[in-house]
């Protein structure tokens, strides 16, 4: 619209006003940035309850930032006291956000269908599998490479084979094989061999069938503390029953090695030895 | 009326001089902490054992010299009342800048103490000159601080450092060792102390002096138990380790109970309530009623020939007995013991021991430059060897020479894995240990019948290990929820924030629990 003498004040008074809102706004955002940085940081120290309270602050005075709803929804999960009413309102932001994002929104409709999966698996009682399952899906299939959808694959396989236990545990084992088979990512890799391994040894006795799946998930590598080691152990265990010396020999070393301080340390070397032992006398 | 009104003026003036003292107490405070050239800083923690107060006198004056504008206070708190007392100061943000970690769980420590990990891939400063020089300071410690890291497995960080380690010893009195048995050689093996505790009973029976072989107390012969029953399980665990992992957990051994492949008729696990009812004969009757004071009153008054305690007694033993102690580690059955042997392995390791007096750094310290840098000198090589002279205690910093004549207190290094305890100690919520306790009387004393003990546990355990398992099942789904937010939260950290990319390994150990608790879940529906 072209300017005249008549609309030039007018214009003038709503651009200040504009200029005056959005350095509000700024002033305002800046001084959230602080306040969610100390949300967060207060979460990741496991201090929910103030993580709780700043994120319930945030949420009230803007509710459409589906950033700081998943957050707060993700906290009263978790604050305390645990109560089914913070559980119920934490699925209500996330549904209410689900309806609001558009469907091709990758930035937070993931992580709202993934909550909405695992409030449904373990933060109700009894548990809802079947919404969980259908989540879980629902995931997979919309954003079938995102990280959440890999791990929605490690839940999934926990509810077919364990939580929904098959009468032949071979079936179950078929499951997480399959969903072995569509996902990527090797963090997810790594769990479901190692729920195939457990499957396979804790629920059949089979040691030969588990051993593969322990070492495939032990070459990706685990991150939590010292679960490279246990695994190594366990590795060598059933190696030494299955007769495979030299793979028992090699990972009772490697415990040794990473952990030379342990009780069990000279034990495992000693085992090397034995096994190494074995293989020299054989033909 | 004159005397009514000199109570008031009296009154009046009591209650101006107790302000113009308070005001005095309060503003020199204020006014010694506006001064910008002294900083003040305060360690609070519960060792009170003898000799720990002064060591921590001599560092902090060692301190002073070098640093003159800085000064600390010590608040030593009784070990009883340490924990509530911690975590009031905690929740009220008064704790002192550097906080002794006892009883504190991974919540309380995350969400109070400032993560050391940063600086621990870096030297400690105060180690210049010294052979450990340039090494990482995570290293300078025996253990290289797993035991702190143990503390917070969910956040990965470490917290606190350890200043010492300690050890279980069988102490003795060498001079009436000598005079009961004509020698104060230590015994080698369990044979050998049983030997003992028979002479000094019949020398006790001819004498007419009322002697004990070991001055027992309930919570030091559950020690005991624990270091000495495992030796029969040495065996045991390399066959039945559900992981293969060389190790039986109380959960896993409440497991293989409840599935009926195991119980105390299984030769070795009855052979440790064997072995109990053989030790307890040796310690003081009606020891499970007495307590730790009772027990080194007993010890220290020669009314006993030996003390199965803590490195930590050690300076009292040493400082206040009018004799020689000696020690050693408790014997366990050698291979060729007749009775015992056939289960063990042979002498187990103690590894790092077991790290203790664990400090960190409260968030909240208005000096936390000030408290790091009284953690690195605090655990360096010539403040940690002039803490273990005086506090007659094995320092955790690798290296650091033992205290004068307490060179057997170290932890032994060499040795093969401990076995796995039979009476369900700190598992859950100790209720099938509570049991095992309170029936404990059935296997020891002069009547004791283990094969009725036993029988009474098979009959009676397993429900108490469902509910334990129940308990402890409700702790992992717990922290399964809880872990959602883990990962939620570093998930949706930018993705250049160096934590971002730990969600995975928060979901990593949410799956771990989520086995766990599938796993076992079948046990606690009977």
């Amino acid at each position: 619209m072209p300017l005249t003498p008549g609309t030039l004040l007018p214009c003038f008074f709503h651009r200040l006003l504009a200029c005056l809102g959005t350095l509000l706004l700024s002033a305002s955002a800046t001084q959230a940035d602080p306040a969610s940085a100390d949300a967060w940081q207060s979460a990741l120290n496991l201090d929910y309850n103030a993580a709780a309270a700043t994120l319930e602050t945030q949420y009230r005075a803007d509710t459409e930032s589906p950033r700081i709803a998943i957050a707060y929804a993700t906290s009263l999960l978790v604050r305390d006291p645990t109560t089914s009413q913070n559980v119920v309102e934490a699925q209500r932001i996330l549904e209410s956000l689900l309806t609001r994002l558009a469907a091709d929104e990758t930035a937070h409709r993931p992580v709202a269908i993934y909550l909405l999966g695992r409030i449904a698996h373990d933060h109700v009682e009894p548990a809802r599998l079947d919404v969980a399952k259908s989540r879980y899906v629902q995931l997979r299939q919309d954003y079938p490479n995102h990280p959440l959808a890999e791990q929605s694959a490690v839940h999934l396989a926990y509810i077919v084979s364990l939580h929904e236990p098959p009468r032949d545990p071979r079936q179950g084992i078929a499951a997480v094989e399959n969903l072995l088979a569509d996902t990527n990512s090797p963090s997810a890799r790594r769990e479901l061999h190692f729920l195939i391994a457990h499957l396979h040894w804790h629920g059949r006795g089979d040691a030969a069938a588990a051993l593969p799946h322990y070492i495939a998930g032990r070459e990706i590598g685990f991150e939590a503390p010292y679960r490279n080691s246990e695994v190594d152990l366990t590795i060598a265990g059933l190696a030494d029953e299955l007769g495979r010396d030299e793979l028992a020999a090699q990972h009772y070393m490697a415990f040794v090695e990473a952990q030379p301080r342990d009780g069990r340390a000279q034990t495992a070397r000693r085992l090397a030895d034995e096994a190494r032992a074995r293989l020299a006398e054989q033909p | 009326m004159n005397a009514a009104r000199f109570r008031n003026r009296l009154a009046v003036l009591v209650l101006v001089v107790v302000f113009a003292v308070s005001a005095w107490h309060v503003g020199g405070r204020l006014f010694r902490a506006a001064k910008q050239d002294i900083v003040e800083i305060q360690i609070g923690h519960w060792l009170l054992h003898t000799g720990m107060r002064e060591a921590f006198d001599a560092a902090i004056a060692g301190y002073q010299k070098l640093h003159p504008n800085v000064r600390i206070t010590q608040i030593p708190v009784p070990v009883r009342s340490y924990a509530a007392w911690s975590r009031t100061q905690l929740a009220g943000e008064t704790a002192p800048d550097i906080t002794g970690m006892l009883s504190l769980n991974e919540e309380l420590i995350s969400r109070n103490f400032l993560p050391l990990t940063p600086w621990l891939d870096r030297p400690n400063p105060y180690n210049v000159g010294t052979d450990l020089e340039g090494m990482p300071w995570r290293d300078t410690f025996i253990d290289g601080l797993s035991a702190m890291a143990n503390l917070t497995p969910t956040s990965g960080e470490v917290c606190g450092v350890t200043l010492q380690l300690n050890s279980l010893r069988l102490f003795y009195n060498r001079e009436l060792l000598r005079e009961i048995t004509g020698s104060d050689k230590a015994p080698a093996n369990f044979a050998e102390l049983k030997e003992i505790g028979q002479q000094i009973m019949d020398y006790s029976a001819r004498t007419g002096r009322r002697l004990v072989p070991i001055a027992g107390c309930g919570p030091y012969a559950r020690q005991l138990f624990n270091t000495l029953l495992p030796s029969q399980t040495q065996r045991l665990t390399l066959t039945i380790s559900p992981n293969r992992n060389l190790r039986v957990t109380s959960l896993e051994l409440a497991s293989m109970m409840l599935d009926g492949r195991v119980n105390y008729d299984t030769p070795e696990i009855r052979s440790t309530l064997n072995l109990m009812r053989d030790a307890s004969a040796m310690l003081t009757p009606g020891f499970t009623q007495h307590q730790r004071d009772e027990a080194i009153h007993s010890y220290l008054q020669q009314n006993a020939v030996m003390l199965f305690a803590g490195s930590w007694d050690y300076a009292v033993l040493a400082q206040d007995g009018a004799f020689t102690t000696g020690m050693m580690p408790l014997p366990l059955p050698s291979a060729d013991d007749p009775e015992y042997g056939r289960f063990t392995l042979g002498p187990v390791s103690e590894a790092a021991g077991y790290p203790e007096a664990m400090l960190g750094i409260v968030r909240n310290s208005r000096h936390q430059d000030v408290a790091l840098d009284f953690l690195h000198y605090l655990t360096s090589r010539a403040t940690a060897a002039e803490f273990s002279r005086i506090s007659l205690r094995i320092s955790s910093i690798i290296g650091t020479p033992p205290p004068p004549d307490g060179s057997n207190l170290k932890p032994r290094l060499e040795g093969e894995l401990p076995g796995f305890t039979t009476d369900f100690g700190w598992f859950a919520a100790d209720l099938s240990s509570n049991f095992f306790q309170r029936e404990i009387h059935t296997a020891i004393g002069h009547k004791a019948d283990v094969p009725a003990f036993a029988a009474k546990l098979n009959a009676e355990l397993p429900r108490y290990l469902r509910d334990d398992i129940s308990r402890h099942l409700t702790q992992i789904r717990r922290d399964t929820r809880r872990l959602d937010a883990q990962v939620v939260f570093h998930f949706t950290l930018p993705e250049d924030d160096p934590n971002h990319t730990s969600w995975t390994r928060h979901a990593e150990v949410q799956h771990m629990r989520q086995l766990e608790n599938l796993h076992y879940r079948r046990h606690t529906t009977p």
